[in-house]
Order: C-alpha cells, then structure tokens, then sequence
C-alpha cells in the first residue's frame, strides 16, 4: 500500500492556525445578568392577552413587510444556538418562547398569534449580522429580541436605525446602546456601569471598611466587556480614594485561575468583583478556595446557575453575592409568575435546572413585556406603534420577574434597579439583601453622564 | 521559587491531562498515518455521557467511566470501519477533510441530542487543599496527576509487551513488512482507533472534573492537544506526554508571570518555535524519503 506524503509540519501549521482563528471568533462574552428576585407587593401583572379582535366594520390590518398580517405576528429572536455561549443564550430563548407558547395557546394577541423566526448568531459578528440582515430584508419582522453579544451588539445599533427595526430585551447593555441615545433599543438589563455603581457602594456597606482603605481587585474572562468591567470598578474604587489592585483577567476555556488566585491571595483585598461566565467563574473560585481567599467577598455580574456554586466552592459560596436585577422561581421571594412560569417550561419540556436559571426568566420577562405592548398597539400594529406602546409602559410589573420596567419617548432604558443577593448554601438559593429601592440612588447612569460626581456609598439607604 | 513551582504543579495537572489526550491522538497517527481531527469529539463525548451517567441516571463513578471508555473505544472501532477503511491509500489531505467533517457531523448531533447546556461534572473524588512543603496542591489535582500516570504507565507496559501491542509498534516502524510478515493491519488499526478514543474520553472525563462540560469541549480538547502533538513530535508516543505537560505548564507559567492571555500565547509561540526549528517535534524524527 503506497501512501502520498505531504510536508506535514507544514499542514500541522497552516490547520492549526485556521483552529486557532476560528476559536478567536467571538470576541466578547456576555453572559445573562443574574437574577433578582422578590417584589414584596404583589404584581400586577397584565400577561393576560388581550382577546381584542378588530372590530367588525375595521378592516383587518396588515404590514407584511414588518412582519405583521391578519392572522399572525413575524417576531425576530437572535441568539447563539451553536456557538459557545449557548449556556445563557439558550435559556433566555427558551424562556422568551415559553410565554409566547402560552400566548399562542390562549389565541394569540389581538387575533394574531406570534410566529417566533429564529437566527443563530453563533457569538460571531459576521453570523449575527447576517441574521439580523435576514430579519429585516428576507422574513422581516416586527422587532427582535437579541443582540445578546456585545461586540455584535455594537456591530448592529447603527442599523437599527436605517432599517427602523426596535430591539427589546437584549441580554447586554453595552455603551454604545444608550449613549448615543438610539430610540430603538429598548434595554431591560442594567448595565455593567449600574451593577459597578451599586456593588461598589454596597462593598463598603458590607464589609465596614472605609472607602479611602478600600482594597479591591476584579476577575472577568479576557474579553472586552470584561475590561471594561474592570474599569468601571477602578474609576469606583478610586474615586472613593480606595485602592484598586487590577483585573485578573482568565481567558476562556481556562480550567483553572491558580496563578491569578495566587496573586490574588498576596494581595488580600477587602473585596473581589468578578465578571465572566459560568465556567471562568468556576475556575476562579477553585482556585481562590485552593490559595484560601475563602472569607473575601465577592460581587459577581454573570448568572450563576444555583447548583453550580456549592460545586465550586462550598467555603465560597456563602461570600458570594450577585448583583442582579431579575428574580428566579427557586428564590424564597413573591413571584406572582412563578406557577405559570414553571408550567410553560415544563410544558416545552424544559427542565429544572433550565427554569430555574436567571437566564430563563430573563427571556420569560422580555416576552411579557412584548405582548403587552402588542396588545397595546392594537389592531393597527407595525413598528412605529410597537414603539409607542412600549414607551407606554410606567411602572409596568412582569409578575416579580424584573423591577417595574419604564420607558419613555426620550428613554430606552426600562430597568435601573440593581441590588444585591447573597447566596445561601442551606437554601441553595440567592436572599436579595434589600428592595431595589434602597439602590436606586446609587445608579449613575455613567454611561450617559459619564461622571461619578454625587455617587458615593452613602446613596445605599433609598 | 515558591511562584515557580506552585505554577508547576498546577502546569503538570492540566498538562496532565493534555497528555493523555494527545497520546490518544499520536497513537492512532502513529498506526494508521490518520490525521483524526475527530479525536477531539470523542474526548468531548466522554465527558458528556459521564455526565449523563453520573449525573442524571446516578450510576457510580467507576461504573461510568467503565462505561464511558467502552463507549468511546466503539466509537473509534465505527470510525475505523466507516471512515479510515475506505480512505486507506488516499492522499493525507483527503483523509484529514473526512475527518474534520466527521467531527462537525458529532459536534451537530451532539447538540441536537444533548442540547446547549452546560453541566458540571461533580468529583467522586476528595477535593481538599493540602499544604506539603508549603505549596499548595488540591487533592483533586493528585489524582488527576495520579489517573495520567497510571494510565500511561498501563498503556505503556501493553505497547511494550503485548502481542497487539508489538504489532502495532511494528506497523508504525515499517507497514509494508508488518503486513508482509503476517500482521492483520485492520486489526491493528481499530485497536489503535478503540485505545485512542478510549485514552480521549478519559481526559474528557479527567477534563470535565475541572471544567464545565458542553458539546464545545471538543474543540477545547482539540486546540490543547494539537500544540502538545507538534510540540512533542507527531510520531512519537512519549513525545505526546511531555508536549502535553509542556503545553499545561506554559499555560500556567504564562498566565502566572504575564498575565492576561499570555498562556495562551505562550503556548503558541512555543508551537511556532518548535515548527520552525525542530519542525519534528522534540521527540520526533525526521522522515526521511529514499529514492
């Protein structure tokens, strides 16, 4: 048997550096703001559908080319369903299309039922713009959930614009989104400058040490995002007089943080701000356990599905706080939705571990949010009155599931509640330390206002 | 020097793992010439049925992993006779495309079967911090070291003194009178297949202690053990091990003493070195073509 021979050092080389640009694909990770539970008053929550049908003598409208007919309602969701953060983009899909299920179930909205078109965006910007391009051009829409990933997120919001396309309920809210002010991008996620404003203050609060001997560190996973996390949190810490001692940056796919944990444990800051995603995160408190930084707490950003901190690091786990603004069902808090919430999973075969993930309930919330503006628009809906009707929205509940969402003709931003929650290893669940209320002055809007001018940790009290 | 060895020893873990990946690979190089871009699936496979078996029917570890190997040396036994059969005599490149095709075929099945999740993998073993001479090691990272060299060792002592394992030996040295003299090549290349792909999803199940399980740990696997193979020498089975350790503790040194992505790079820079100067491998030799 002859066998042909190539140079194959040669080969090696060229398909390893084709594996390693593929890998570089995705750029930026963002990963599903945690959760956030419990509204003390009960919710008032209008997820019911509206049955109203066109009057008889109205003539059904239709505007296929925003996705809108007689019968049914083109709706746009872009998430990574193949790529590497399919942890928390799936999820949140599975939660947006649960309550569009039950929707549809109970006949639609206005007469028309919600056709969900799915595209991957595969966490690469050249997949995400492609099916953002599909949306609008091929099977438009009425608007789209997505933009789930920062860097595409960027790619895509001077588009919006041209083609008039709203986006609801993204699972980042990145700089770029609010500042310029963009009317279509309807962001129900605190950004990371909120979620620094309130963990920061908070820190302080927590661990009783004055702000000018403040020593901190922050981990995030080595992409944009996550330095922008850590400097957010130095302009914080500094600007208290405090000491920020960097960012221990863990690259993706790392199966363990012990050199950053090392130096970390020389350090010994007062406190540890943590981005990334569910396996950096992993990695790290591994490692901070191994070097013992086990009483330091720590302020994560990223969801952190319940069972897999006690995994991590059961000396951890009781110092360790997220800093969320949506609520899971597992949390011992009021969730009006909770029931429905756990039936429409486990009606789409959707399991446990799934539902109870912030992630999930992060999509179930945007879809109440989107029918309700559907119904609001009512019979004569297109993107322009789907618009309107979200900007509507004051003070609108989504059953416990995020704080009361509000926008505004000039304001894009629904959500600026953030507050802590600390996980409890026996409950196995995170206890929010307070109401959003007691936050809310802590937030800054920075990405807007770009000062810090005002904020201090004396705006914990509401 | 306490930095330096601290970042040793969780080098030589991960590393650890690198190697018995890579040996996997340099194994079924070495016997059947295969270029199995697929060896990262397999790996990947393992750890997703540990997980299922651990975790969701709640079978005991060393049942699963019993379980998991036999599973994944079957897959390399259906790799053997569904693609590197009839590719026997075709061009490398040719052989390399089917296998890169065979595993984007896994990588979507496993998605449509197993879904998007991520899952953790709990240990069975005791995950303490043990202090010896002042440095700090986890239990968990003993015997993930320990697990390697056993099974090293194992695999060693077969290559060395069993019959298949002779024949294999004397495939890879010269095919043409190994099969002159009576080896049954097939047979020798679906043990090579069946003891790669059970070498592989060993690591994935060593991997998934450490690191979140998901249908992309394939290509995690995959861009750790390529560097360790060229690093190591394509053909050469203790080659793979060291090029495995070298690869985990440069990533460990890198991160410890630069910081950010410099692990990463560390290692393919070492790649790129190596490539250059040694094109071969450490323990490799050259090929040498008599005309």
């Amino acid at each position: 048997m002859s066998r042909t021979r190539i140079p194959l050092h040669w080969l090696v080389l060229v398909l390893v550096l084709s594996l390693v640009a593929a890998a570089c694909g995705g750029d930026d990770v963002d990963v599903a703001e945690p959760d956030d539970a419990d509204v003390d008053e009960p919710a008032d929550t209008d997820d019911e559908p509206a049955d109203d049908e066109p009057a008889e003598d109205e003539e059904p409208y239709e505007n296929p080319s925003e996705g809108v007919y007689t019968d049914r309602i083109d709706y746009g969701l872009i998430y990574d369903i193949t790529g590497p953060t399919t942890g928390t983009q799936g999820p949140n899909a599975e939660g947006f299309k649960a309550y569009i299920a039950r929707v549809n179930a109970e006949g639609g909205v206005n007469g028309r039922e919600i056709n969900i078109i799915e595209e991957d965006e595969r966490f690469e910007v050249p997949a995400g713009m492609e099916a953002y391009a599909k949306l609008v051009e091929d099977t438009p829409v009425l608007a789209i959930t997505g933009l789930n990933n920062s860097s595409f997120q960027a790619a895509a919001l001077p588009r919006l614009e041209e083609d008039g396309m709203p986006v609801v309920g993204a699972q980042a809210t990145t700089e770029p989104a609010v500042n310029p002010y963009n009317p279509y991008f309807f962001a129900t996620l605190a950004s990371y400058a909120d979620q620094a404003d309130v963990g920061v203050a908070f820190a302080i609060q927590e661990t009783g040490v004055a702000p000018e001997e403040l020593d901190a560190v922050a981990i995030s996973i080595n992409v944009a995002s996550g330095i922008e996390w850590g400097e957010l949190i130095e302009n914080r810490v500094e600007h208290l007089g405090g000491t920020y001692h960097g960012l221990f940056a863990i690259e993706p796919g790392q199966p363990d943080a012990d050199a950053e944990a090392r130096e970390i444990a020389e350090i010994d800051p007062d406190v540890i701000f943590m981005h990334g995603s569910i396996g950096t995160g992993i990695a790290a408190l591994r490692s901070l356990e191994l070097f013992g930084v086990t009483d330091t707490p720590i302020f994560a950003i990223f969801a952190q599905q319940v069972r897999e901190i006690p995994l991590a690091s059961t000396e951890l786990a009781g110092n360790y706080w997220g800093l969320h603004s949506v609520s899971t069902v597992d949390m011992p808090v009021d969730i009006e939705v909770a029931d429905q919430l756990i039936e429409d999973a486990e009606n789409a075969g959707i399991d446990r571990d799934m539902y109870t993930s912030p992630d999930f309930s992060f999509g179930y919330a945007n879809a109440i949010i989107v029918v309700e503006a559907i119904e609001r628009a009512g019979n004569e809906l297109n993107r322009e009155t789907f618009m309107a009707a979200l900007e509507s929205l004051d003070g609108f509940e989504t059953g416990g599931l995020f704080p009361p969402v509000t926008f505004g003709p000039d304001d894009r931003i629904g959500i600026e509640s953030v507050r802590p929650s600390r996980f409890n290893l026996d409950e196995q669940a995170f206890i929010p330390a307070d109401d959003y209320e007691v936050f809310a002055d802590c937030i800054n809007n920075y990405y807007i206002t770009q000062s810090l001018e005002g904020w201090g940790p004396d705006c914990i009290g509401g | 020097m306490e930095k330096f060895v601290q970042l040793l020893i969780s080098g030589i873990a991960t590393g650890s793992i690198y190697g018995l990946i890579a040996l996997g690979f340099v194994l079924i190089y070495k016997a059947t010439d295969v270029f199995n871009f697929a060896h990262g699936e397999v790996m990947m496979l393992g750890a997703i049925f540990a997980v299922l078996f651990y975790v969701q029917y709640g079978l005991p570890f060393a049942l699963v992993a019993v379980i998991v190997i036999a599973i994944a040396a079957l897959i390399g036994v259906l790799i053997q006779l569904s693609v590197v059969r009839p590719m026997l005599g075709e061009s490398l490149l040719a052989i390399v495309m089917v296998t890169l095709g065979l595993s984007l075929i896994i990588r979507a099945v496993s998605f449509m079967v197993f879904g998007t999740g991520e899952h953790l993998l709990p240990t069975p073993f005791p995950n303490r911090v043990l202090i010896v001479a002042g440095f700090r090691m986890s239990s968990l990272q003993l015997v993930i070291i320990g697990v390697s060299a056993l099974c090293l060792l194992a695999f060693a002592i077969f290559f060395t003194r069993s019959t298949i394992g002779l024949q294999m030996r004397a495939t890879a040295e010269n095919f043409e009178a190994a099969v002159l003299s009576g080896v049954n090549a097939h047979r020798v290349f679906t043990t090579a297949l069946a003891l790669g792909g059970a070498l592989a999803a060993l690591g994935g199940v060593l991997f998934g202690q450490v690191s979140l399980v998901n249908v992309h740990l394939g290509e995690v696997g995959l861009l750790a053990a390529l560097p360790a193979i060229v690093i190591g020498g394509m053909t050469s089975i203790p080659g793979s091990i060291v090029g495995g350790l070298v690869v985990g503790v440069l990533q460990s040194m890198g991160a410890g003493y630069i910081g950010g992505g410099a692990g990463a790079a560390s290692v393919w820079l070492a790649l790129l070195l190596v490539l250059v100067f040694r094109p071969y491998g450490l323990f490799g030799e050259p090929e040498i073509t008599r005309v």
